[in-house]
């Protein structure tokens, strides 16, 4: 079981850097953090892939998800913050948020 | 369920470093008053023999193990205990409305006090016990839970009785049995000696012990040195400390042992030897290390450094959270694996080590250091120190300036942010404060901002068992046992909301002037994260059937306040400090306070965070009432 978490995790660093080209082109940031997430997020969240196709974030939601996580704990140094951001916005970005948290006042039910 | 054998009886003291002996009567007369220093006259491996009521025997073998406080919930059955307890003047009895809620602050009781959490109450409290109780267990917390009546005959469902009253606390006790006026006290010690184990845990017993007269033998007990000790041959020894002075990437994780047996000075003392990165796994019970500390790396599975790690030894860690631990010990691709523990049921459990060793932490930690030092120059432990020691800084050094980016991102926003909460209680608590969290894993953003281990303020929980419900009733028991320290309860909205407003009662009554900070985002978050994290369609939706808390929108300080305590509500991040310095104040002036902050959600956002599957039973209804 253990070996089998590895071995997905590996499989799926392995996905991200030619997603990752294909969106961000040769950005030297976006490649940056490309390596960094590779390195730190993966090791937590194995479906890394499947969470980057499914939310869609602005630059500003995934600047403000990195600093989540490195509050959590993520192992990301300050200057690979702006990197790691640049890479999610490459491969998972949009432009407008449409979603909003539960936190956040919201009238409708 | 078992009845103790003679042979038991005779094996029991023995292995619990209890001598047998003659001795002489114990009056059943009342006792001392509080503050007596009778309870420690005993002479050591001497038993006195108690003349008087069964109950009243198991009082006072109780007292003779140092015994003080004992928790309750309310049922008929216990008068010749309660005679007992009255004669004996010097015992303070807590009385807890859910058993559920009692198992929880004995248990919390215990492990600040490194005491024996005894609980008496009815056998049909047992199901509502059950799942602290079963915290407990994950937390292999020494309990004595003893149960009243349900002694009905098998197979007739009879008044408030079923089969095998204590099967339900099979999977989570390490021992169960029947305290009945013949060999009474030897059943107890039996009990205690399997509660503290290892494996250690809560024990459940039946207390049938009533008004019989009997003549019982009663020895004192030095809790301290219940639990059986161990120690690693020294070859095993030498050969991991030969494997740690050769290693050129090693990484320590430090785990519960180690804070249960006050090996935290010499854990620290064996990593700052050779700066050995410390880790520890998510569930981590206690605050083993100081988390300031230049050496303290975090969480395991989430380590970066060193990338390739050629040595893992595990302190005392069990490694039972799943698939975190797993991959923590997984990630950093193969490597040796120690595993180090005085719980052998423990050792090789969730994993396959490289080596396992059977030995109380202390021993293991300087057994090793002085191999260590045997093996190595002073000019060689010197360097490999010196350079790590560099290394490791710097990681830990930058990755500090990233939480501090962190922190002031969005340090005055509302809802506030957990970082900012946990960095006013660091300005406001006492250094010595005890923290006591039942959150979801948002809480690492507030661990962060606070200084905990060491010398620094102290954490107990979150249970490993992660069965909400838990928290506030166990910081009380840590309040009971640490009466000259802050105590505060970190509670998510969630996890109150699950049977915890019964501990306020016990805190009102007891006046336990502690500080239950609710992080209220009207959300279960751990759960509506989790569960929207890979999408679906009803995460398309926006459709989230579990987790918005927000309808009602509880007001916790009302609560409070029902039952006699102050409440503060706080939703903007300027107000927290002023508010923080007020409950301080009442908690001088002794008395609780609940803290609703109205604190920010995190994860995945979705469309309609608020939504929730409306069912009105008013608009349903057809019917036309009266009134």
């Amino acid at each position: 079981m253990a070996r089998g978490i590895a071995l997905f995790a590996f499989a799926l660093v392995m996905w991200i850097p030619g997603h990752a080209t294909a969106q961000g082109g040769d950005d030297p940031q976006v490649e940056k953090g490309r390596v960094v997430v590779a390195q730190v997020c993966t090791t937590c969240h194995t479906t890394l892939g499947r969470m980057l196709q499914v939310h869609k974030q602005t630059r500003e939601q995934w600047r403000d998800l990195v600093f989540f996580m490195i509050s959590r704990g993520a192992q990301v140094m300050p200057d690979e913050i702006d990197a790691v951001t640049a890479f999610l916005v490459s491969t998972a970005g949009r432009d407008r948020p449409t979603a909003r948290s539960p936190g956040q006042p919201d009238a409708r039910k | 369920m078992r009845k103790p054998s003679r042979r038991d009886f005779l094996a029991a003291p023995a292995a619990s470093s209890v001598a047998l002996g003659m001795g002489h009567g114990i009056a059943e007369a009342p006792q001392d008053a509080p503050g007596s220093k009778r309870e420690n006259t005993l002479a050591k491996g001497e038993p006195q023999i108690y003349k008087g009521t069964a109950a009243g025997a198991v009082l006072a073998q109780l007292r003779a193990a140092g015994v003080r406080t004992l928790f309750h919930t309310n049922t008929s059955g216990f008068v010749p205990f309660w005679e007992a307890i009255y004669a004996a003047g010097d015992v303070q009895v807590i009385n807890m409305t859910h058993e559920g809620q009692a198992v929880a602050a004995a248990a919390g009781y215990t492990m600040a006090s490194r005491n024996l959490g005894f609980f008496f109450g009815s056998h049909v409290g047992i199901p509502n016990s059950l799942s602290n109780t079963y915290n407990a267990w994950k937390d292999r917390v020494p309990l004595l839970l003893t149960f009243s009546g349900g002694q009905g005959e098998q197979g007739k469902d009879s008044f408030e009785s079923w089969d095998n009253i204590l099967g339900p606390t099979e999977a989570f006790t390490t021992w169960r049995g029947a305290l009945e006026s013949e060999d009474v006290t030897d059943t107890l010690r039996l009990a205690i000696k399997f509660a503290f184990g290892p494996p250690s845990g809560p024990v459940t017993l039946t207390f049938g012990a009533g008004g019989e007269k009997v003549e019982a033998p009663i020895h004192p007990i030095d809790l301290a040195t219940m639990r059986a000790r161990s120690r690693a041959p020294a070859d095993v020894i030498e050969n991991i400390a030969r494997w740690l002075v050769e290693a050129e990437h090693p990484v320590f994780v430090v785990g519960s042992q180690v804070g249960i047996e006050g090996a935290q000075a010499e854990m620290l003392a064996l990593a700052e030897k050779l700066s050995v990165p410390i880790a520890e796994t998510m569930h981590s019970l206690y605050a083993n290390v100081p988390n300031d500390h230049p050496l303290f790396v975090g969480e395991l599975q989430a380590q970066r450094y060193p990338r390739r790690q050629d040595l893992l030894i595990s302190f005392g860690e069990s490694f039972t959270a799943g698939r975190e631990d797993e991959r923590g010990l997984t990630a950093s691709g193969p490597r040796r694996l120690v595993h180090i523990s005085h719980d052998p049921q423990a050792l090789g459990r969730s994993f396959a080590p490289d080596v396992t060793v059977l030995s109380d932490l202390r021993a293991a930690i300087r057994d090793l250091s002085d191999a260590v030092d045997a093996m190595a120059t002073k000019d060689r432990l010197n360097r490999i120190r010196s350079s790590r020691l560099a290394e490791v800084s710097a990681l830990t050094g930058s990755l500090k300036q990233s939480r501090e980016i962190a922190l002031r991102a969005s340090f005055d926003s509302s809802p506030i942010t957990w970082e900012r909460v946990g960095f006013e209680l660091e300005k406001a608590l006492d250094k010595d404060a005890v923290i006591v969290p039942e959150l979801g894993t948002q809480y690492y953003k507030i661990y962060r901002q606070l200084k905990l281990g060491g010398g620094n303020k102290q954490r107990i929980g979150r249970t490993k068992g992660d069965a909400l419900g838990w928290g506030v009733a166990a910081a009380f028991g840590v309040n009971l046992a640490l009466p000259e320290r802050q105590i505060v309860a970190l509670q998510g909205d969630g996890g109150f909301l699950f049977n915890q407003s019964e501990a306020l009662w016990s805190i009102g009554r007891y006046e336990a002037p502690m500080l239950i900070v609710i992080m209220n985002n009207h959300t279960y978050n751990e759960s509506r994260a989790r569960n929207m994290l890979n999408g679906g369609t009803f995460y398309e939706a926006g459709k989230d059937f579990n987790g918005y808390l927000g309808d009602p929108n509880v007001e916790f300080t009302k609560i409070a306040e029902a039952y006699g305590l102050k409440g503060e509500k706080v939703t903007r991040a300027a107000d927290l400090a002023p508010a923080l310095q007020r409950c301080l104040r009442s908690m001088r002036d002794g008395k609780a306070v609940v803290l609703d902050v109205d604190v920010q959600v995190d994860g995945a956002p979705i469309s309609q965070p608020t939504w929730y599957q409306r069912h009105s039973i008013a608009d349903v209804r057809k019917k036309k009432l009266n009134g």
